[in-house]
């Protein structure tokens, strides 16, 4: 509770929740523009803090079609990925992220990187 | 997204770049694989919970600071994963680190009611317009109760749970999560599957995972009968959607029916 108080008093503000927003637009513009640059199947798709790339070609609706069109392979190799520069990512297939009211611009760009750098080394 | 041209991706590729990026990370983790030899003597699979095992072995952490963490190895990284959707304040935050120091000395554990959850109660009361809070050490706890309390309260025993969705992890949810695709189920009749050993079929069988696509299909009638048979729906939602932004919860929800949420609340 006097961990909670804060959190909800001083940290999780209005202000706060704007910013999530701004940043998680950031993130989710520049992970479809990277699927896009490099011809990817799947896209990216968040709501509030959390979002994710999912290498679907088809628009994940459930679980079924979810599963159905999972790239388990793919999904783990961008966990490697991020890993690797230096960018600590949700373990699983396909977990989504959550961005922090500390995150900054520069932190979603440094996602954005090694997720264009997977691309190209994929397409290359 | 569907009209886009897409390129085929070669499994060979993608099998070559794993092969390459885990012997990167592989050598850049020494210490945590020491770490991992050290665990596992004394934690089960050498981790305290099973969502942190990996293999060949799991990324031990030291500390974190704002968007940032290292491992035991020293290696800085931009923190994205945030405790599975739990820490949207960002690690250390100087409001809670505070906060929690002023606690520390004045003691921490007494069995009693404080100020702290008054406030706490009271903010939460005005951001989502609900009238009463109970709170509870973790969302497997809230959708538990909440799930006794729609029991007790409408005499039903059934739930409703959205089909591989995680919502906590006591017996009455653990069910159909993590499903291979061949194990679903027909659309409008999914199966109840429990997850893992220790979970009774019969259990499993109270919980249902298909009435979410039967009442799309079905529409009114089958609102009807999901008001007759079922006790609570079971949903839950990622950090940072905790505002309420106008809307009442409550307002989807069939007459009767308790709502759970696997991210620490609980109403009905």
């Amino acid at each position: 509770m006097a961990a909670a108080r804060p959190s909800l008093t001083e940290v999780l503000t209005p202000e706060a929740y704007e910013l999530l927003e701004a940043r998680e637009e950031r993130l989710l513009r520049g992970c479809q523009a990277v699927i896009e640059r490099h011809n990817l199947p799947g896209y990216a798709v968040g709501l509030g803090a959390k979002g994710c790339v999912t290498f679907s070609p088809e628009p994940v609706v459930d679980y079924e079609s979810f599963k159905a069109n999972q790239d388990g392979e793919l999904a783990d190799l961008a966990w490697l990925y991020n890993m690797n520069r230096r960018i600590y990512m949700t373990p699983g297939r396909e977990e989504e992220w959550t961005l922090t009211v500390a995150h900054s611009e520069e932190d979603c760009d440094g996602f954005v990187a090694a997720f264009d750098e997977m691309a190209a080394d994929l397409t290359a | 997204m569907s009209t886009r041209t897409t390129v085929e991706i070669e499994r060979a590729r993608i099998a070559e770049l794993t092969e390459r990026e885990q012997r990167r990370l592989d050598e850049s983790t020494p210490a945590s694989r020491a770490m991992f030899e050290r665990a596992r003597q004394a934690l089960a699979g050498g981790v305290a919970s099973a969502y942190q095992t990996r293999e060949p072995w799991p990324i031990y952490l030291e500390r974190g600071v704002g968007s940032k963490v290292w491992d035991v190895d020293g290696t800085e990284r931009i923190d994205f994963h945030n405790g599975f959707g739990s820490m949207p304040q960002g690690h250390a935050h100087p409001a809670i680190t505070r906060a929690v120091t002023e606690r520390m000395e004045l003691g921490t554990h007494f069995a009693a009611p404080t100020e702290d959850a008054v406030i706490v109660a009271e903010e939460l009361q005005r951001r989502w317009g609900l009238p009463r809070w109970r709170f509870v050490n973790s969302g497997s706890e809230a959708t538990m109760d909440a799930i006794r309390i729609a029991r007790a309260h409408t005499r039903r025993d059934t739930i409703v749970k959205i089909f591989g969705s995680y919502h906590g992890h006591h017996d009455y949810v653990m069910v159909s999560i993590g499903v291979p695709y061949h194990r679903i189920g027909i659309r409008d009749s999914y199966e109840s599957l429990p997850y893992g050993g220790g979970i009774p079929q019969s259990v499993a069988d109270l919980t249902d995972p298909g009435a979410v696509q039967r009442r799309r299909r079905d529409g009114a009638a089958d609102r009807a009968a999901f008001r007759r048979r079922a006790a609570a729906r079971v949903r839950d939602h990622g950090a940072g959607d905790d505002e309420p932004r106008g809307r009442a919860p409550r307002a989807r929800l069939p007459r009767g029916c308790a709502r759970a949420d696997a991210g620490g609340s609980a109403c009905c």
